[in-house]
């Protein structure tokens, strides 16, 4: 078997969730966020990064009790061969469904923003060949990008913002402490979504087993700096549109970074700077999704590696991409895995470590086994 | 042999700008464009195209046309369906992501702006930033006229817009604000209105074209414009001049404003609050004075202030009569009032409430005599 022999830094650990979460969560946060919370959409992020907290220490529970298993081998050893398979097939199907519609709301995103005339399929199998050939390259390579990119991408982000704060009409984002949650359409969980990709982390686990010590600093500072990055995103956004006008918006953040205007310099429209950033965080986003999920498959079945397994995935991932190519219908599914993803990707890590606990299951603790 | 592989799939990635690849020759720059309300309720769509060929400066000295651009024209029943029809007038394809202007005129703007401006905001190539300008002649017209300072009528207002001499009763108008407030409930929309003087060949802004909704509603002179500039304080470089018997005419320049706003609503009547805290630099005394004694300079400002109070407080009663809320009242009701805020009855509370207005006004340079 395949099993990569490897480990990553804490410094690439950082990079990795922090790149995965910005690439997942800009495109839809403000309007799950606004419709949600309305002109207080901003404060979606801190409450969504309180309430992912326990799921987080729920995957680090485990890690520490099961230092060399994700959380599909966990799953086997705590719940029993059948069980675990079962909950673990589930649990990768869940996470293929949602990369699957994730991919397809960045290609239509770049259908209609930038390549209008290039056939959907070409897009698709693009983004897909980068997404497999990132894949491919393993857990190290990929975190390797993501922090290669990560700072580029936080200058250029913040850079953008900053210009169109003069923009900004205070009103819009009060009042500020008026808490009213609207929990119909897609308001109410949604606003969680942007931290699930964190809980990918769950998956490769084996792969920290020398910064144990460094995980809770490392995953504090991703949640500061993606805190940041979203709240300055939200705020601006809200300022900016009015939270009544971002539910019209199909991707408010893109809306935003167009509106930037740097006149006299060439870069009259400075928003494609920040368009093209942001589809550099969703291919390294996609590239570890896929690594992952792939990971899962091959240690739930049983069979292969990871590498034979992105192969397997990648025409059916093509083909249910073209096939779901409208974008009303993207959107219903984005935010049906918004709002109701958290059960999946939070509450089996959680389930598994009461069970742990309460079953005193315990892995070994020597590494390479 | 994987090796040859990824390189194959990636040539596929260096053909897909093959489809959207189109040479700059090859396309037709709309620079402006303007929306008229034609025969039978269509919609006339022109636009501005540059002739290369005729910007370019040639060392030959061979003659350069006088109009170096091309306007062409077409009819629809709404604004993007006229697109087939100024396809079919262009040799090469029209290219919208170098708009720079849009002139509307008002006749159009007063049945309703939702219908012929949604295509500016979902075009995707459109500029976001492109300014939006409210004429009275017919759009077309304004499109082909003759400036003495730039060749591209379109390129002036864009350079009028970017100076910042020009704050004094100019507030642009982009197309992503116009199109987030004739959809909002907080605030109404203005453009400014352009006229064009035949006779030294040259735009004048007039005053501000007003929404309710997206309904032209009234126009603002250049007085009640620079009110409404000093009120939201987007006046950088505002020109004031009041007459006085003690020292002639005053005239400031430099007039800038901070203004505060609040809402107070008793139950039954709201109560708008402006007050405005303006300063200026006095650059003319028609009687030549000098020597200004803080007295005197106490007196010119107590004047000023009054001749503010009046005049803003005018420019907010014709807003309120208009039914226009480009202050963005709403907003701010909005944000204070948010248990009682209710989009329905906004505009009714909005035109009976009173107004209350205090002014402060500061002389802060002299010029360069005492």
């Amino acid at each position: 078997m395949n099993q990569e022999k490897t480990a990553i830094g804490p410094w690439l650990f950082w990079s990795l969730i922090t790149i995965i979460c910005f690439g997942f969560g800009y495109i839809n946060t403000n309007t799950y966020n606004v419709e949600t919370m309305g002109a207080n959409g901003y404060w979606a992020i801190p409450l969504a990064a309180v309430c992912t907290v326990p799921g987080l220490i729920a995957v680090y529970f485990l890690m520490k009790r099961f230092p060399n298993h994700n959380v599909i081998q966990q799953g086997t050893l705590i719940m029993g061969n059948f069980f675990g398979r079962t909950a673990g097939i589930i649990y990768l199907l869940f996470l293929l469904v949602y990369f699957i519609v994730f991919t397809t709301d960045v290609d239509i995103l770049v259908h209609s923003y930038l390549l209008d005339s290039t056939p959907f399929y070409i897009l698709c199998a693009i983004d897909l060949i980068i997404t497999v050939y990132l894949s491919t390259r393993g857990i190290e390579t990929i975190s390797r990008i993501a922090s290669f990119v990560i700072l580029p991408l936080v200058t250029i982000v913040f850079l953008l913002f900053s210009f169109i704060i003069p923009e900004i009409r205070i009103d819009r984002l009060m009042p500020i402490f008026d808490f009213r949650f609207n929990f119909k359409s897609v308001g109410g969980p949604s606003i969680l979504h942007i931290f699930y990709p964190m809980g990918l982390w769950a998956l490769i686990t084996p792969y920290c087993h020398g910064i144990h010590q460094k995980i809770p600093r490392m995953t504090l500072l991703a949640f500061l700096v993606l805190i940041c990055l979203f709240l300055v995103d939200s705020i601006v956004t809200i300022g900016i549109y009015g939270h009544t006008y971002i539910s019209q918006l199909p991707y408010p953040s893109i809306e935003t970074f167009r509106t930037v205007e740097i006149s006299y310099i060439f870069i009259e429209q400075a928003g494609l700077f920040g368009v093209i950033v942001l589809l550099a965080s969703t291919i390294i986003s996609s590239g570890f999704s896929l690594y992952a999920i792939s990971l899962g498959m091959s240690q739930v079945l049983g069979l292969w590696d990871y590498k034979r397994f992105v192969w397997i995935l990648t025409p059916l991932i093509f083909i249910t991409n073209i096939h779901l190519a409208h974008p009303g219908f993207i959107k219903s599914l984005s935010h049906l895995f918004a709002k109701h993803g958290w059960m999946v990707i939070w509450g089996y890590p959680i389930l598994l470590s009461i069970l742990a606990f309460i079953f005193k299951k315990k892995g070994k603790t020597t590494h390479g086994s | 042999m994987v090796h040859k592989l990824w390189l194959f799939l990636a040539l596929i990635f260096c053909l897909s700008g093959c489809w959207d690849q189109e040479e700059v020759s090859k396309r037709a720059l709309v620079l402006a464009m303007g929306l008229d309300q034609a025969a039978e309720g269509k919609i006339k769509v022109s636009l501005q195209i540059p002739i290369v060929e005729e910007l370019l400066i040639v060392p030959s000295g061979a003659a350069v046309s006088a109009k170096p651009f091309a306007l062409v024209s077409a009819e629809g029943s709404s604004a993007f369906a006229t697109v087939p029809g100024l396809n079919a007038k262009t040799q090469t394809s029209l290219f919208f992501g170098q708009i720079q202007t849009v002139f509307i005129n008002t006749e159009l703007a007063r049945k309703g702006l939702t219908g012929p401006t949604d295509f500016l905001r979902r075009h995707p190539t459109v500029p976001p930033q492109a300014f939006l300008l409210l004429t009275e002649r017919p759009a077309h017209e304004m499109l082909e006229v003759r400036l003495i300072s730039k060749r591209i009528p379109s390129y002036s207002t864009v350079t009028f817009f970017h100076s910042n001499n020009k704050k004094d009763q100019v507030f642009p108008q982009r197309i992503w604000e116009f199109n987030r407030n004739i959809r909002s409930q907080t605030q109404d929309a203005f453009i400014p209105l352009i006229e064009y003087d035949t006779k030294e060949e040259t735009f004048i802004i007039k005053g501000l074209g007003v929404f309710d909704g997206d309904r032209l509603a009234g126009i603002l002179s250049g007085e009640e414009t620079r009110m409404v500039g000093l009120l939201t304080g987007k006046t950088r470089n505002a020109y004031l001049s009041i007459p006085t018997e003690r020292f002639g005419r005053i005239t400031f320049r430099k007039v800038t404003a901070a203004p505060r706003t609040k809402i107070e609503h008793n139950g039954h009547q709201l109560l708008f609050r402006f007050h405005v805290n303006a300063q200026g630099f006095l650059v003319e005394s028609t009687r030549g004075i000098t020597r200004f004694t803080p007295e005197d300079l106490e007196w010119i400002q107590t004047k000023t202030a009054l001749y503010l109070n009046r005049e803003i407080k005018k420019a907010v009663q014709r807003l309120q009569a208009l039914n226009s809320d480009i202050l963005a009242l709403g907003e701010k009701y909005r944000a204070h009032y948010p248990r009682k805020w209710d989009p329905a009855n906004w505009k009714l509370l909005y035109s009976e409430a009173k107004i209350e207005v205090s002014v402060k006004f500061t002389v802060t340079r002299n010029g360069t005599m005492l």
